[in-house]
């Protein structure tokens, strides 16, 4: 489950740590395993499944509640800070520096998204 | 046939409301277990959708008093209060059973029934912070409840639960010995102090007290949940005993159980209170005061003990119980004879006691006149242990050379040092004992050439740590082979589990997962968590499992327990 293996989605993470002030990110498909990388590699990637998980049962949760389908997520704490998007079936979560701007930090990453959108569109994993 | 799967069927039996089938399997269960603490309080259960609210006060009660932390015992107990009318008492129980697992479906549904409230008091935050794994936190409150009410016991066990995982051994030692003290049959006070023997070097002593834990846990359920959140752990876990089929159930003995016929010939307390222990300790949490120190006879001498014994031994209440089967009981008769004789001496519970006796005394000048006394005489006459032979590293000591070795001491506390030291001096040849069992922290790969394939992972009841050959002919298979577990599923990767193979049990986890059929796998797992040594880290194959299904909500909660690993 690292970044490190071949397919769309370790592009997608490794692109996703390229974008300034990202710390880690982890993306995944509907119904594939989650894939993760720190940028410092002493973390444990183990972080990344959860907060995957978590945030797809947040997602269930809301719609179970009809509140429509999770587009974007943000949440912050005073170590880290995280922003998420939904693009079709793949969903990406980055972490940052908490002190890190928020709103250029998520036009940072929708553009890379935006940029790379063949990757979101791949078929194969 | 393990004594867990006859458990199922007794859960099976009573879920579809048949009690009188689920009490004849837990006879026949408790016949090679008379203490099994899941038998008893399923009996207390069946007993209570009979009517017989009586016996299932008397099993509840056993239950409480060996394990005050069981939750399903204090739930019976207020359905017993609440059917008396004393639904002050009745609430009670609902609410300290609440505190000790507020997530309990039985607690819920109990809290929901009634107007108990949860409580929000020092215990239930110490209990919530202990199953979060914060145990330094739980000290905290365990301290603060203790301090408003020191005679919890319960409170005692969790404050030295709690010390005991912060690996502060010498602190958790002494309130260890406290609950024993009173309750000398407290399973979680006896693992712990079983453990940090072990850690300690005393290796004997705390494979004592775990042969001892054995008897109300035979398959080691409870230890193995504890041992998994030890800092480190020398203790390595016997594998499960195994007994004979049940006898078919027929509808006489049916109609005898519901008609209540001979339900309360097995009293349960009687196994419990036997060699000395008060029924107050039975019944409350408060600490009884202790018999003095001039009780104890050092070398089985304490006659008054072994009338005790004789009078009150559970035999007659095992003897009975097999009436109630049909005549297919009487050719089980060979193979339960032994559990009645072990039923009868309770060598155990007395060299249990001993045992703790014992520990009490070892390091610490304090009272050892708080002990029950009689229990040490008791010990050295009943010894003699039927077909479990692990005691024998316990009981050599105690049976004969204790009683020469030692004349005249008996009401010193010093009666078990010396027994220790004898023990310790003899250790060679005069006694034809104390080598360790072979099983305490032998080796995965050791074990692997002990074990059978995968079809039989338990070994019989009869197999003797010390005696490896006698254990169940069969090829030494090379447990990593996925292709076995192909062949025998579960089980089979059980038994890989059992050996500690769990690089092979995570290999063929994640090939059963790929199959995409993850609700059998996690059945497994629950089951393979209970196993000493068993790695959190495997619930991240089912998390993994349960992401790959799009069920991320069960993904989270496996990933949780992979992440526990790594804060612990």
């Amino acid at each position: 489950m690292t970044a490190h293996d071949a397919g769309p989605d370790a592009d997608l993470v490794a692109l996703l740590l390229d974008v300034e002030e990202v710390l880690g990110a982890v993306a995944w498909k509907l119904g594939e395993l989650p894939r993760g990388r720190w940028n410092d590699d002493s973390q444990d990637e183990l972080a990344f499944s959860l907060l995957a998980a978590l945030t797809g049962s947040l997602e269930k949760g809301i719609e179970d509640l009809n509140l429509g389908q999770l587009s974007q997520i943000w949440w912050q704490t005073d170590e880290a800070q995280c922003v998420g998007f939904r693009a079709g079936e793949w969903e990406v979560l980055v972490i940052a520096d908490p002190k890190a701007n928020v709103g250029k930090l998520r036009t940072r990453v929708a553009g890379a998204l935006d940029e790379n959108w063949h990757l979101l569109d791949s078929e194969e994993e | 046939m393990l004594a867990s799967e006859i458990v199922r069927d007794i859960e099976q039996a009573l879920a579809v409301e048949e009690p009188a089938r689920g009490l004849h399997l837990i006879d026949h269960l408790l016949r090679s277990f008379p203490a099994h603490l899941r038998a008893r309080i399923l009996r207390a259960k069946a007993l209570l959708a009979l009517g017989e609210s009586d016996e299932a006060a008397g099993d509840a009660a056993t239950v409480l008093s060996a394990d005050p932390l069981n939750v399903e015992a204090m739930l019976v107990s207020a359905k017993l209060a609440e059917a008396q009318g004393d639904l002050h008492q009745s609430h009670a129980f609902i609410g300290r059973a609440a505190s000790v697992d507020s997530g309990h479906n039985g607690v819920r549904q109990a809290v929901a029934d009634s107007v108990a409230m949860l409580p929000r008091d020092p215990s239930a935050l110490g209990f919530a912070y202990l199953n979060s794994n914060w145990p330094d936190l739980a000290e905290r409150e365990f301290r603060t409840a203790l301090e408003r009410d020191p005679a919890r016991v319960d409170l005692r066990i969790a404050l030295a639960e709690s010390l005991w995982r912060q690996g502060r051994f010498d602190e958790a030692r002494p309130e260890c010995r406290i609950v024993l003290d009173h309750h000398p049959r407290c399973l979680r006070a006896t693992l712990i102090m079983a453990h940090i023997l072990a850690e300690q070097g005393r290796t004997a002593h705390g494979m004592e007290m775990l042969e001892r834990a054995g008897e109300m846990d035979p398959e080691y359920e409870v230890a193995a949940e504890l041992y998994a959140r030890a800092t480190l752990s020398r203790m390595s876990l016997p594998p499960p005993p195994s007994l004979p089929e049940p006898p078919p159930f027929s509808d006489e003995a049916a109609s005898d159980v519901e008609a209540g016929a001979e339900i309360s010939g097995d009293s349960p307390e009687d196994v419990f209170t036997a060699v000395g222990e008060t029924e107050a300790d039975v019944d409350s949490d408060e600490p009884q005061p202790a018999e003095p120190d001039g009780d104890v006879v050092p070398d089985g001498g304490d006659p008054a003990a072994v009338d005790e014994v004789e009078e009150s031994t559970p035999v007659p209440d095992i003897e009975p119980s097999s009436d109630r089967d049909d005549g297919t009981s009487d050719a089980k008769e060979a193979e339960t004879a032994p559990a009645v004789e072990f039923s009868a001496g309770w060598p155990a519970e007395t060299g249990g006691r001993l045992a703790a006796d014992e520990v009490a005394e070892e390091d610490e000048p304090e009272p050892e006149s708080t002990m029950p006394a009689s229990s040490v005489g008791e010990a050295e006459i009943e010894v003699a242990e039927p077909e479990e032979s692990p005691p024998e590293a316990v009981g050599a000591p105690l049976d004969s050379d204790h009683s020469e070795s030692d004349p005249g001491e008996g009401d010193e506390p010093d009666l078990v040092d010396d027994d220790v030291a004898a023990y310790s001096e003899n250790e060679a040849d005069e006694i034809d004992v104390p080598e360790p069992p072979a099983w305490l922290g032998l080796k995965a790969d050791e074990l692997e050439s002990e074990l059978t394939a995968a079809g039989e992972p338990e070994p019989d009841g009869s197999t003797h740590p010390d005696e490896p050959e006698a254990e169940p002919p069969g090829e030494s298979s090379e447990t990593g082979d996925a292709d076995t577990a192909d062949a025998f599923g579960g089980p089979a990767v059980l038994a890989m589990g059992r050996i500690g193979s769990w690089d092979a049990v995570a290999d063929t986890l994640a090939e059963m997962l790929a199959g995409g059929d993850v609700k059998p796998v996690a059945g497994l797992m629950e089951e393979l968590a209970r196993l000493t040594g068993f790695p959190l880290s495997i619930w991240r194959l089912l998390g993994d499992g349960y992401m790959k299904t799009n069920r991320p909500q069960l993904a989270s909660e496996a990933y949780f327990r992979a992440v526990r690993r790594n804060s612990e």
